[in-house]
């Protein structure tokens, strides 16, 4: 007997858009925004994707939640592959894995009160959304009864985002798929929020997928981190090894440019250069060579594999001077 | 009697109309900044820091006014400019960085074109001369390929070489007062890093005065001098950065700080942040009292009926002779 399979695994997965052109709107070239991803998240587990933007990871949560179809790879929830299923099996295992959005203006239907948006999800998997749990729901995410109520437009952001995240939970999902939850909101209800989704993911033993380029909330929220950087994992590790021991390069410029709370005499230092590159053209090799400080000629010809870099086999990277 | 300031602001009121009357968005702000300074306005959104460096542009919506108060850039008095004068002063000895680097550069014009005519409005400079200058200026905000940068469309720029072509716009007639709204607030950290060390180097050569808007209290510490922390359309502390960040004395700048989780601060063993309570006042909230009481720690009866005044603070540590204020009935360490 093999030990219980990942919650959610994904494995060479990739996602591309079409990029069209010409008079027929023909598609002309494909836009990889994921390449090959591997990552596992087992039950109670909570994965950070950190990285810039355009290097994927809003894609990848939305792939992992069934939003966007895969080119290829497979996508498993409790070791089921999702493409092998019919489309009632399909439905009752994306319960499992629900989203949290960046936005909570845009992600709440204005027109619905708060007790509409929260039956929704019910009534989508054919369910009956009883009064009692409503209640229960607003309760978990820290709202009264009377803001089932309410309309969107009467609540503030982190009121929203509570809404959203109740939303998320209404159907007891095992996972949640998290993009940016706090980066829409004030500084002072962002650690209200990340309280919240702390106490919520060790009250009801959820995984999370916690897509952020906060790295500080992921070093205190997450207990594994992937670094992303134009479309595939060039880092994977516990929270505590990554940030403690860095060893791509591109992730150790990520730490070195978060910016620093305390104010120095002496602020000189040497931010990383250059942007990150269209995945239209991709740079041969190593994709980070074009800014990689320590690039060497064999990082412009082959592309690094993700190997084992620490103690253990849990931390891996990319990089060919590893 | 020793040269004005730079830039001095002296008791602003700014309000918008609304369908429900007249809303305070500033509330007697006043803040001054020298020569090579950089002032941060920090705070929360609607705590009125993007309305007051609207203000002192002349850029307010058409809804929003100021009601009383002064704005002086070396002592003449901005408001009682009339309307051409003022306009002669944007762009030529106060410009403007915009968060939205993309709804603020013209998309049908090649970023050389715009850069130019930034030139061409303020000094009598031929066409040929504003590009050579233009491109010129691109290789000063370290664009890395400035010919072919001055020939493309915003459009076809990344958000940090966007943000790059605004700064030169904004530099191109050497202003000597820089409102920067949120600069990197929309690019990503490595990026910011390298926006915020291409403010700082232009500022040592240039001598520019800055006022940074922002919310993000570490990028006030990457980059500012002095520190003007906002609720609500006042001002609860002001002081140098080492003062407000590293000893600050308002208990909404100490729960801002200690809010935040620092380097290494994980939730292991189930520990949490220390959270604010409550909500973000809204502009048009009337707040008896301190501005801040509803989520205070500190609070008491005082604080609810009587606003507190700025005044100077003592705090361990500080240096001596360091003008640091807050306006707190009971600040951390102590009025003096």
């Amino acid at each position: 007997m093999s030990a219980t399979p990942p919650l959610l695994q994904a494995t060479g997965l990739s996602v591309g858009f079409p990029v069209r052109g010409g008079l027929l709107r023909r598609e002309v070239a494909r836009l990889p925004a994921i390449d090959r991803v591997d990552l596992a998240l087992d039950a109670g587990e909570v994965l950070g994707i950190v990285g810039e933007s355009g290097c994927g990871k809003t894609t990848l949560g939305r792939a992992l939640v069934g939003l966007v179809e895969p080119d290829g790879g497979t996508l498993r929830v409790e070791g089921r592959d999702v493409a092998t299923l019919s489309r009632e099996e399909r439905r009752a295992l994306t319960r499992d894995v629900q989203m949290v959005f960046q936005d909570p203006f845009a992600s709440l239907n204005p027109r619905k009160r708060v007790r509409r948006i929260l039956a929704l999800p019910f009534e989508a998997h054919g369910l009956a959304a009883d009064e009692a749990r409503l209640r229960e729901l607003v309760e978990l995410v820290g709202l009264a009864p009377e803001h089932l109520d309410r309309w969107p437009h009467e609540l503030s952001g982190g009121q929203r985002q509570r809404v959203g995240i109740a939303r998320a939970l209404a159907l007891r999902p095992r996972v949640l798929v998290l993009d940016e939850p706090l980066s829409a909101l004030d500084m002072s209800i962002q650690s209200q929020v990340l309280n919240l989704l702390a106490g919520l993911q060790e009250r009801l033993g959820l995984g999370y997928v916690f897509i952020s380029h906060d790295l500080a909330v992921v070093e205190w929220l997450c207990d594994r981190v992937a670094v992303m950087y134009l479309g595939r994992v060039v880092e994977s590790a516990p929270a505590a090894a990554l940030f403690a021991s860095p060893r791509h390069p591109y992730t150790q410029a990520l730490l070195a440019a978060i910016p620093d709370p305390v104010p120095r005499r002496d602020r000189a230092n040497r931010p990383l250069e250059g942007d990150v590159p269209s995945p239209l053209h991709r740079p041969a090799g190593c994709a980070f060579h074009t800014r990689c400080p320590l690039a060497q000629p064999r990082c412009r010809e082959s592309e690094p594999e993700l190997r084992r870099v620490g103690e253990t086999g849990a931390h891996v990277a990319a990089c060919h001077l590893l | 009697m020793s040269a004005p300031p730079l830039l001095e602001i002296d008791g602003l009121v700014a309000s918008f109309r609304t369908p429900r009357g007249p809303v305070r968005a500033v509330d007697g702000v006043s803040l001054r900044v020298e020569r090579g300074q950089t002032v941060c306005i920090a705070g929360e959104s609607g705590c009125g820091k993007s309305v007051t460096a609207m203000s002192v542009m002349g850029l307010l919506p058409e809804a929003a006014r100021v009601e009383a108060g002064a704005i002086r850039l070396r002592g003449a008095d901005l408001l009682a400019l009339p309307p051409a004068e003022r306009r002669g002063l944007r762009g030529g000895a106060m410009a403007m960085v915009f968060q939205e680097s993309m709804t603020a550069l013209n998309p049908v014009l090649t970023v050389g074109a715009q850069v130019a005519e930034a030139f061409a409005i303020h000094a009598t400079a031929t066409r040929r001369e504003a590009r050579e200058r233009a491109i010129a200026l691109l290789r000063q905000v370290r664009i890395a390929d400035p010919e072919r940068c001055a020939g493309e469309y915003p459009h076809q720029l990344s958000g940090g070489m966007k943000q790059r072509v605004m700064i030169a716009l904004a530099l191109a007639n050497r202003p000597e007062l820089l409102i920067a709204d949120e600069p990197t607030t929309a690019l990503d950290v490595t990026i910011q890093a390298q926006v915020l060390q291409l403010l700082r180097e232009q500022q040592r050569e240039r001598g520019t005065g800055i006022v940074f808007v922002t919310h993000d209290l570490a990028v006030v510490a990457g980059i500012a001098d002095r520190v003007v922390v906002m609720v609500a359309g006042r001002v609860v502390e002001e002081g140098s950065v080492f003062d407000v960040l590293e000893r600050p004395a308002h208990p909404y700048t100490v729960g801002l700080l200690r809010a935040r989780p620092r380097p290494g601060q994980t939730r292991r063993g189930g520990a949490r942040l220390e959270a604010i309570p409550g909500a973000v006042p809204s502009a048009d909230e009337r707040i008896e009292g301190c501005r801040y009481q509803a989520r205070c720690p500190r609070a008491q009866a005082r604080c609810r009926t009587d606003a507190p005044a700025l005044a100077r603070v003592t705090t361990a540590g500080a240096d001596a002779g360091s003008d640091h204020l807050a306006a707190c009935h009971f600040p951390e360490g102590g009025l003096s």
